[in-house]
């Protein structure tokens, strides 16, 4: 997708190695994988503004491109229920992020609505040496930490390779419905899973790419959070 | 170019045929002049006046005639200047069997790569090197190095080996004789400087002797291909990957958690399921699943499990094995239940596992096998058959036959034993059905036949 490789090239040319969480966000949704709705806000009205038309309870993640891993720098708050709590949550994330040093430049702040929780799953691409790219599935938590529940395919994949890696995992019994939690909609993850096959494909630029997690309903799925590392190919389409 | 010259020389040249018998050479000279090979051949070794009877050539371009396949066992740094000469005589196939290449290091790697320019473009296709090569009892291509009396040959059969690794294939293939596990070729790749497992599959999938494939590789060269090519043959013919090998990829740049959590081993296995790949953790699976597969009809439709037992042991193992892999047995159908109580003496219960007791004979086994096999709840029947009782007689291998061609339905047998068990094995392996010494392999080979089943429902899935 020609959108898609604009905002690849962009990141390259500027020197990066992954994309900026709106890009990254952007790039699924043009993919047509379901993220939160979200924007970005240069300052912290702008983000109250922005919070509103989304409605609370809202989502923060800082924007920079020194920073990948947002998280462990303080840079994303979930739950912001209120436009008090936003000021401050906003006023701390661009503080802590900047204590990190002085190259830091934050590009913004990305406010996206609050998905509810539920089951999480996490979807994934690589590179391989042997068989180029490929598809990871898991389920969220301790089965992907603790019990290493992934499972792989090459793509690009069907909807019924799709189907079949989901059903390889052990956990997979937590989709469809556990403990009186209703089943979940397979049908949707196997779009999403045959969506970022097409998107590896689509693209050689991505070396890596991570939607954790991708939280899953009963009658659909959300990526909430997205992240692409890029490098440069030569001929890269 | 096709690989047939390997397989079906008309003129084969042997150079580095030695006069001494311990000698690779000799032995793989040997082979052809003592074998029914149907073609020309012609011994190359400068020392030599006549080996084994036959004329020595100095070198390959004295022989007249053309040269479809030369076996090449001379020392590694020689090596390049005979495929140069084996380039410009045309010879269309050559097998390097010589070691001292990539597996010794770098001189041995900078060796390959000037063999590699030479074979490049040349229309030559190249086995090897660090192999043994290739044997085919039909057309009695046999360039294994290793003496008929130390290394039995397998007979003739329906399953094709592929080896990366020569002491692998060479110890597999004395055992499969020992067995009397038939086998259609045997090709030992080494170190894949041309011919790799995927040309290899790519020639196996039209070959009219070949069933079922088995391959035991380290790495795969070209993945994508690999892939390729196994997703088209396992359209008609069974193939089951033993990966040898488990490397973990900790160098991978781990910037996400995807690529934290990706090792190879696990990039393997999702490529050979959404290919269809059979993969084997074991040797023993190996060909415990190529039997299954090659022997017995693909499991369709009706797939729940008959377990037949003379020894109730054996039955309660063999359904614990199906339970912890997800199998189902079969309910069987009130009609067959009534039939069954009739038949069978009152202390044999009419459930499945069907326990006939360690009394039963052949006579009840031939009605208990009619019976479920004629049910439609039953798919897939493993008979368990003890044979240390005094009951049983070698005519129990008829009665398992007879239901099998009768009904058509896979039947897998379980049994162990010593030496008259053994004579019964044989007989059933004669008659394609498999057996194995213990319910647990008996009921993975099940689950081999079952997967397979599921990879062509995907196909027709797909296909939909």
């Amino acid at each position: 997708m020609r959108g898609c490789e604009t905002i690849i090239q962009k990141a390259l040319n500027e020197g990066r190695s992954f994309l900026l969480i709106d890009e990254a966000e952007l790039i699924c949704n043009l993919h047509e994988i379901p993220t939160p709705k979200f924007y970005v806000a240069s300052d912290v009205d702008d983000a109250i503004a922005k919070a509103k038309e989304i409605g609370f309870p809202v989502v923060l993640k800082v924007i920079s491109p020194q920073i990948l891993h947002k998280s462990d720098v303080g840079g994303v708050v979930l739950n912001v229920s209120d436009e008090k709590e936003l000021k401050l949550d906003y006023e701390k994330m661009v503080a802590d992020v900047g204590k990190i040093g002085p190259s830091i430049e934050v590009k913004g702040i990305a406010v996206e609505e609050m998905m509810p929780p539920s089951t999480e799953v996490i979807i994934g691409g690589i590179r391989d040496s042997q068989f180029g790219p490929a598809i990871m599935f898991g389920i969220g938590g301790i089965f992907t930490e603790v019990y290493d529940d992934v499972a792989f395919r090459v793509a690009p994949i069907d909807r019924v390779d799709a189907l079949n890696l989901i059903q390889e995992l052990k956990g997979v019994k937590i989709l469809e419905g556990f403990r009186g939690k209703p089943p979940v909609n397979l049908d949707s993850i196997v779009t999403v899973l045959v969506k970022v096959s097409d998107l590896m494909i689509d693209h050689n630029t991505i070396s890596q790419l991570d939607l954790n997690p991708v939280i899953v309903y009963p009658d659909h799925v959300c990526a909430v959070d997205c992240r692409i590392i890029i490098e440069q190919k030569e001929g890269g389409k | 170019m096709n690989l047939e010259f390997f397989f079906k020389p008309r003129s084969v040249a042997v150079i580095g045929a030695s006069r001494e018998p311990r000698k690779f050479g000799h032995v793989i000279f040997k082979n052809f002049v003592e074998s029914e090979f149907q073609g020309k051949t012609f011994p190359v070794n400068p020392k030599a006046d006549k080996i084994l009877g036959f004329k020595a050539y100095t070198s390959i371009s004295e022989i007249q005639s053309e040269l479809d396949l030369a076996v090449i066992a001379v020392p590694a740094p020689i090596v390049p200047s005979v495929i140069d000469e084996c380039v410009s005589k045309g010879v269309k196939a050559a097998i390097i069997i010589s070691g001292g290449f990539k597996e010794v290091g770098e001189r041995g790697e900078k060796l390959e790569e000037e063999i590699r320019k030479k074979i490049d473009g040349s229309g030559m296709r190249v086995i090897g090197p660090n192999c043994i090569g290739i044997y085919d009892p039909t057309d009695h291509v046999d360039t294994l190095f290793l003496p008929r009396y130390r290394l039995r040959r397998p007979r003739g059969g329906p399953i094709a080996f592929i080896s990366q690794s020569g002491a692998f294939g060479s110890a597999i293939l004395d055992w499969a004789a020992s067995q009397d596990i038939g086998i259609s070729k045997f090709i030992s790749i080494g170190n894949k400087i041309d011919v790799d497992e995927v040309d290899l599959l790519n020639y196996l999938s039209d070959d009219p002797l070949t069933k079922c494939i088995v391959i035991y590789v380290e790495s795969i060269s070209r993945g994508r291909e690999f892939l390729e090519a196994s997703s088209k043959i396992t359209k008609s013919k069974p193939l089951i990957v033993l990966k040898g090998g488990v490397t973990q990829e900790g160098a991978r740049a781990a910037m996400s958690h995807t690529g934290s959590l990706a090792g190879s081993a696990k990039i393997y296995e999702g490529a050979f399921k959404q290919s269809g790949v059979i993969q084997a953790r074991t040797v023993d699976e190996l060909f415990d699943y190529a039997r299954a597969l090659a022997y017995q009809p693909i499991p369709k439709g009706q797939k729940d499990i008959a377990i037949i037992t003379n020894g109730g042991g054996f039955g309660v193992i063999s359904s614990d094995q199906a339970s912890k892999l997800g199998l189902k047995l079969a309910h069987f159908s009130p009609e067959t239940t009534t039939k069954l109580k009739e038949k069978l003496p009152d202390y044999a219960i009419p459930n499945n596992p069907l326990d006939l007791v360690g009394d039963a004979d052949v006579e009840r086994y031939r009605q208990a096998l009619d019976l479920v096999s004629s049910d439609p709840n039953v798919g897939i029947i493993l008979v368990i058959v003890l044979l240390q009782t005094s009951y049983i007689e070698s005519d129990v291998v008829d009665a398992i036959t007879e239901s099998q061609v009768t009904y058509g339905k896979p039947t897998i047998v379980c049994t162990i034993g010593g030496d008259f068990t053994q004579i019964l094995v044989k007989m059933l392996e004669e008659n394609r059905i498999p057996s194995y010494t213990t319910p647990e392999r008996a009921v993975n080979a099940i689950n081999a036949l079952l997967q397979y089943s599921k990879a062509l429902e995907d196909i027709e899935k797909r296909n939909m």
